[in-house]
């Protein structure tokens, strides 16, 4: 279990050149790592429904992204249809990640009086007073959202169907992830674009280009390097203003849940 | 690749781990390092569902196997671990966050299985006899507090081709206790991990 905390953008065609260089000249990199993979988002094969006043025990269902590389590029002539069955055939290594509750990240305030400017970014400063006059906990407009992640390895005569179907998951809809990395101090940003079948063929889901800057702090009690990263995104936010506004969508479309909410 | 087969003994006692001890030293083995594993039960949650049909799923985690994680589900079984391949990290598919499949299951979900018991099987002893062809494992296996089993396990890494007679002939070479033998399993090739975790499944017999 992993918290990750994001902060997202997006940039128009136009304006593409122009973040890339400047963050090829703020990152140090000029060639910035090329990336690409392979997205299946699954859902429980039976949906349950959500019953109120019920003296059942009732569970959240979450839905569930299989990820795996491209192995080398098949030669273009081929329809993609076949494509996305020849990965789910042949690909044999899957990372499966589960994606907790988005919240707004909060941090822990020792001097109650200056709060309020100190997390920036405009985010709502509502105070949860732990009972302490002097430590005061703020929401920052970062997005936080702890993940899961393990490895599934297929065996040779299997393919991942084979695999999620006793789990009891079903594949909803296979995407591609195309895009490039630069990395600053411990920030990863990350710019690519989401690729959907479109009558068998691979067509972008927007013209602009999403934008993730995000930190991976491996324990959720370390709050010390939490507020530490939460600083460090907060200044690349400053750092890039004007030019892209770094903040949180809407935390709806990010919530992995279903049934239960809506 | 390795061919395994577990022996649950007969009329087995705490202390018959200590005494196949003293008689598997006697074979001047190389005592290989404390082996362990991790069991958990799972059972479809039929609570909302329309199926009344009930489902286990078993999850076995082999410390000693670099934490290999084998989740049995019916006749499947998946092999799982927590670290990726750098191909999958440099394609950003993978973060390598270090989960295990059975943690995900045990939190996420729950709507669909519901964890019944957890088994902690440690200290088990390994001996590696006839220059490293053969592995024998024995641990005794306790279910809440009380003993259950003295588990044996017979891992054959040799080339030649395994099978029941081979296991038999073993058996009788190192005079190994008596019990139950079971020597079934998937036979993927490579990945015997498999078969231990269904065999074991199977000789604990849930």
């Amino acid at each position: 279990m992993v918290q990750q905390l994001s902060l997202f953008s997006q940039i128009n065609p136009t304006e593409l050149s122009l973040v890339k260089a400047s963050l090829s000249s703020l990152t140090g990199q000029s060639h910035p790592q090329k990336y690409q993979h392979f997205v299946l988002i699954c859902k429980p094969c039976v949906i349950l429904q959500f019953e109120p006043n019920s003296t059942k025990q009732q569970f959240e269902q979450y839905k569930i992204q299989l990820k795996t590389n491209i192995p080398a590029a098949p030669t273009g002539s081929e329809p993609s249809e076949s494509i996305v069955e020849k990965v789910i055939k042949e690909s044999k290594e899957w990372a499966l990640q589960v994606y907790d509750i988005p919240t707004f990240a909060t941090q822990q305030h020792n001097t109650s009086n200056n709060s309020g400017g100190g997390g920036g970014g405009g985010g709502g400063t509502s105070g949860n007073g732990s009972g302490g006059s002097s430590s005061k906990k703020s929401k920052i407009n970062i997005n936080s959202q702890t993940f899961s992640e393990s490895i599934i390895n297929v065996s040779k005569d299997e393919t991942i169907e084979t695999v999620l179907k006793p789990l009891g998951y079903e594949i909803q809809t296979p995407y591609k992830v195309e895009g490039e990395r630069f990395h600053y101090g411990n920030i990863t940003i990350e710019l690519f674009q989401v690729l959907v079948l479109v009558d068998g063929k691979w067509q972008k889901l927007t013209t602009s280009t999403a934008m993730k800057c995000f930190i991976n702090v491996a324990k959720l009690t370390d709050l010390e390097n939490s507020s530490r990263s939460i600083q460090e995104l907060n200044s690349l936010k400053i750092e890039l203003q004007g030019l892209v506004e770094l903040g949180v969508p809407d935390k709806n479309h990010m919530d992995s849940r279903i049934g239960f909410t809506r | 690749m390795p061919k395994t087969a577990v022996i649950t003994v007969a009329n087995a006692s705490t202390t018959s781990l200590s005494t196949f001890h003293d008689q598997m030293v006697l074979e001047v083995p190389k005592i290989l390092e404390r082996w362990a594993f991790d069991l958990k039960v799972f059972r479809s949650n039929n609570s909302q569902s329309v199926s009344n049909q009930t489902s286990f799923l078993f999850n076995i985690n082999f410390e000693h196997e670099n934490s290999s994680n084998v989740t049995i589900i019916e006749n499947t079984a998946i092999i799982s671990k927590s670290s990726p391949s750098s191909a999958l990290l440099e394609s950003g598919a993978a973060s390598g966050t270090g989960d295990s499949l059975d943690s995900i299951i045990l939190s996420k979900f729950q709507s669909l299985w519901l964890v019944r018991q957890t088994l902690k099987v440690e200290n088990g002893y390994s001996y590696e006899l006839m220059d490293g062809e053969i592995v024998v494992r024995a641990v005794n296996v306790f279910l809440n507090g009380s003993f259950k089993n003295f588990l044996i396990i017979v891992e054959d890494r040799g080339v030649k081709a395994s099978n029941e007679e081979r296991f038999n002939q073993l058996i009788q070479r190192f005079n190994l206790p008596k019990g139950s033998i079971y020597m079934k399993g998937f036979n993927t090739e490579g990945e015997y991990l498999k078969d231990l975790a269904y065999q074991i499944v199977q000789s604990l017999q849930f």
